[in-house]
């Protein structure tokens, strides 16, 4: 065609029009969005608060955006945290032992899985595992007690074929306790320990059976790209860096998932994720930006918050002046206004006064906690004779799975402690960097310029919780990761006695006293806890929000 | 030209290695630890060892970069163990999608560019110009990743028109369903080279119609049209430059447009690697940015001989 002069000012005129049109609906859906006017957003009939427990329907399609950078690798162990377990590994394997984790009421405890019954010795070392007969892999194969030494040796037997250092490095903390593993007969294990353990049960809801005959015929390498489990989902398309699409398992051995197709997405920016649930492309969106909350709800999206084992703490040099006195840990633990900084974080959290929350059977109900009681602080730091102010470095993680806000939340302290003489400079880091600290420590010279460490561990099982501050884990005895260098012969002294106490009731007592021990020392000091922040719109059904970094997708339907 | 040519891929080859020099420095000064990542958050000290030793991250860094370099000059990228794929196998598959929208923000960018600034030259001092010189301006200064969010607030959680992020939907892989997911990121990306390239060929056009052989083209009567292309001809040669280098930026792959718009590509593929310090796909992925960048210079020179003949009397 030709053009003249003419006429292509006129589409120069078309395309500055089109640029100022643009430039101004993004000014007025960003107007919309912070006044939470009704214009930009979907509404609803009416905000359905019972999708959770309606059971009335099945089928549909459920697509998730995933706060992960990448489809979680359906390896024997997943990759991406808590979201590799939470959308894969829980869906397509089943472990040897399995929580309660389709209720919400309680933190979910092991239970029987794969195995179906499991007896301790007299001398608490040898675990006799009955497993469960006529289950099938997904790819028709028999699970049996081949499959589950095969799995064990992928990760143990540096001799095996199938051996993977990289699942033997992932797994080396579930597996760290095992001496020993044969087969009895073909549905009888035994795995012996190499002390009383009896946190092996939280360790065995870790461990994920595999299918022999696919690792056989597609090698360690490949396998993931045709990842072959037990689990309640099987894997129909798989994309790296893309897409997972799941479909229920037919030859389920107990009740079967209710959804057509699950498809999970990594989408590691938060407004994309909230963009992905607003335009449709999704139905649920993993941890959206908590400002967005409110216009969330208003607009009829079901946002579930819920306490789960995840709390985030200040983790201190000890043995570094003037932190290595305990009142000046307390008086940083009482400095902080922990309510204060929920409404920072739009209500997306709750303050953590100890390790473990409310109602969890490792609080210790002995110990107040640390609430903010600004004179308090004040009056610990004049009785540890500390000159203010006092100067403290920070380091923190930038972001990093689980981690919710720490610039903001950090700000939050720094505030706060300002207010009682303490100035805090903040080290902003990335994640891997702060794995690296935690794992080297803070007494190592990386890292001795830092007097404390933002961390987030998952406290859903003793290890998880306690491990971190056992004496033996301080590198110069050998162990890892003992970031803080806290050393206590109480603490430990009750973490070997709940090791070695088989009776759940009495072994939960010993570990809120252990709590308690590690609360009144402030070798850390908590903060917040996570509420596990997901938003997904009315038509998902029958989705209970655990207390657990997992849940369970069976009973999830998607309303048509 | 022949010469000319041979000379700079000469030239290439000591650039590109100082470039791999470079990776593997900032690689290894950089806080944190490729196994981090990897090993599971209460592994010993044992264990990590292990696993140092079974990557070859034991050995001495100068031993490393020459295994590597070694490596690579047998086409042996490596294997990520975060990742758990063959390297070469990661990088193909970011940069075929690097390329599927780099082809598309580059189009826009310098499609849109030069009839910006050809619109803008030609409407010399008039309201157009102004207009074409402030959007420029804004391409330049606007952060991509600001237009990005924005572009999603507006035709995705908004209008509803256009997917929030993914390269393709589930269901459909046709040409349109192409379109839908790039507009968004190619736009986003496409922002600065619009305003770079409006910002040269209005400036080159000005210039050259301003020289003397425009006044006797049109005191030899020909059309403005036709004198357009004289002058485009004159006025290329920068132009060119400036269109080439943003080619070769766009495909570089952006770190940010493609996060926001969870584009896997090999910019989203670096991002990932650098959060878990997978040195094998950073120094790979950084290598082939280089590679592509230099050809992509190489190009533009070679473009430049071919438009501009005292150019080719001078090499």
């Amino acid at each position: 065609m030709r053009s003249s002069p003419a006429f292509r000012s006129l589409q120069f005129l078309a395309v500055a029009l089109v640029a100022a049109i643009a430039m101004a609906c993004g000014s007025s859906a960003k107007n919309a969005e912070t006044s939470g006017g009704p214009s930009a957003q979907p509404r609803a009939e009416s905000i359905d608060t019972s999708a959770e427990k309606d059971t009335s329907g099945k089928g549909g399609t459920l697509r998730i955006a995933m706060s992960a950078g990448n489809v979680p690798i359906p390896d024997q162990f997943l990759t991406e945290g808590g979201e590799g377990k939470r959308f894969v590994g829980a869906n397509v394997y089943d472990t040897i032992l399995m929580s309660d984790a389709w209720q919400g009421d309680h933190v979910p405890v092991p239970g029987p899985g794969l195995a179906t019954e499991w007896k301790v010795s007299p001398d608490k070392l040898t675990w006799t595992l009955k497993l469960r007969q006529g289950v099938k892999f997904h790819d028709g194969t028999p699970f049996n007690a081949d499959a589950v030494v095969f799995a064990m040796d992928r990760i143990l037997n540096k001799k095996a074929e199938f051996y993977s250092p990289d699942q033997a490095s992932a797994g080396a903390s579930a597996y760290a306790a095992v001496a020993s593993y044969k087969k009895v007969d073909d549905f009888t294990m035994e795995v012996v320990t190499k002390k009383p353990w009896a946190f092996l049960a939280f360790d065995m809801v870790g461990w994920n059976i595999p299918s022999p005959t696919a690792i056989k015929q597609y090698g360690n390498k490949a396998y993931p790209q045709h990842a072959v489990g037990t689990g309640p989902f099987k894997i129909t398309k798989y994309v790296d860096g893309q897409v997972m699409e799941m479909v229920p398992n037919q030859d389920y051995w107990k009740d079967k998932a209710k959804l057509d197709k699950l498809i999970v997405f990594p989408m590691p920016e938060p407004a994309a994720r909230l963009a992905a649930l607003q335009s449709g492309q999704v139905d649920w969106a993993e941890v959206p930006p908590p400002d967005s909350i409110e216009q969330l709800k208003s607009a009829g999206y079901n946002v579930l918050l819920k306490q789960y084992p995840h709390a985030l703490y200040y983790g201190f040099n000890v043995n570094k002046a003037p932190f290595n006195d305990v009142r000046v840990r307390q008086a940083i633990g009482y400095g902080i206004d922990r309510v204060g900084m929920v409404s920072v974080i739009s209500g997306a959290g709750k303050p953590a006064t100890q390790l473990m929350y409310e109602g969890n059977a490792w609080r210790d109900t002995s110990f107040a906690g640390y609430s903010y009681d600004p004179a308090k602080a004040k009056q610990l730091l004049a009785d540890a004779g500390v000159k203010l102010p006092l100067k403290m470095t920070v380091a923190y993680p930038t972001g990093g799975s689980g981690n919710m806000w720490p610039g903001p939340m950090d700000e939050k302290i720094q505030q706060d402690l300002k207010a009682i003489g303490i100035e805090v400079s903040l080290a902003p880091l990335e994640w891997n960097t702060i794995l690296t600290l935690n794992r080297a420590g803070l007494y190592s010279p990386d890292y001795q310029k830092y007097d404390a460490y933002f961390f987030s561990p998952n406290t859903q099982t003793p290890i998880g919780a306690f491990g971190s501050f056992l004496g033996e884990r301080i590198p110069k005895n050998g162990g890892c990761c003992n970031g803080t260098g806290y050393d206590s012969k109480d603490f430990d002294g009750l973490m070997t006695q709940a090791a070695a106490e088989f009776d759940q009731p009495k072994q939960d007592v010993l570990l809120a006293k252990a709590e308690g021990v590690l609360m009144r020392d402030a070798a850390i000091v908590p903060f917040m806890h996570d509420l596990n922040l997901r938003v997904m719109t009315n038509k998902v059904r029958g989705w209970v929000q655990p207390q657990s970094w997992h849940g369970d997708m069976r009973s999830v339907w998607v309303k048509s | 030209m022949l010469l000319m040519l041979v000379r700079r891929l000469g030239l290439a080859v000591p650039t590109l290695l100082g470039v791999t020099v470079v990776i593997f420095l900032l690689m290894n000064v950089l806080p944190g630890d490729p196994l981090a990542g990897i090993l599971a958050p209460d592994a010993t000290a044992a264990d990590r060892t292990a696993l140092a030793h079974s990557m070859g991250l034991d050995k001495p860094l100068p031993v490393r970069y020459v295994s590597w370099l070694n490596d690579v000059a047998h086409g042996r990228l490596g294997y990520s163990p975060y990742r758990r794929r063959d390297v070469s196998e990661l990088l193909g598959q970011a940069y075929s999608n690097t390329i599927r929208l780099a082809v598309a923000s580059a189009t826009l960018g310098v499609v849109g560019g030069l009839t910006l600034g050809t619109f803008a030259a030609m409407n010399r001092g008039g309201i157009a110009d102004r207009i074409v010189s402030i959007l420029a301006m804004g391409g330049i200064s606007v952060p991509s990743y600001w237009v990005a969010v924005l572009l999603i607030i507006v035709f995705s959680a908004t209008l509803k028109w256009l997917p929030a992020g993914g390269i393709q939907s589930n269901d459909s892989t046709g040409f349109m369903d192409y379109l839908a997911h790039v507009a968004m990121p190619a736009s986003a990306g496409a922002i600065v080279s619009i305003g770079v390239t409006a910002r040269m060929a209005r400036a080159s056009l000005i210039e050259t119609y301003g020289q003397d052989f425009v006044d006797l083209l049109r005191a030899k009567g020909l059309s403005g049209r036709q004198i357009l292309v004289h002058v485009a001809k004159t006025a290329a040669s920068p132009i060119v430059t400036v269109a080439g280098l943003q080619v070769g930026f766009l495909l570089g792959g952006s770190v940010l447009v493609e996060t926001i718009f969870s584009w896997p590509g090999v910019g989203l593929l670096i991002y990932g690697a650098i959060g878990a310090r997978d040195f094998a796909v950073l120094q790979a992925g950084e290598l082939v940015i280089a590679v592509t960048f230099v050809l992509m210079n190489l190009t533009v020179d070679m473009l430049q001989l071919v438009i501009d003949p005292r150019l080719r009397k001078a090499a």
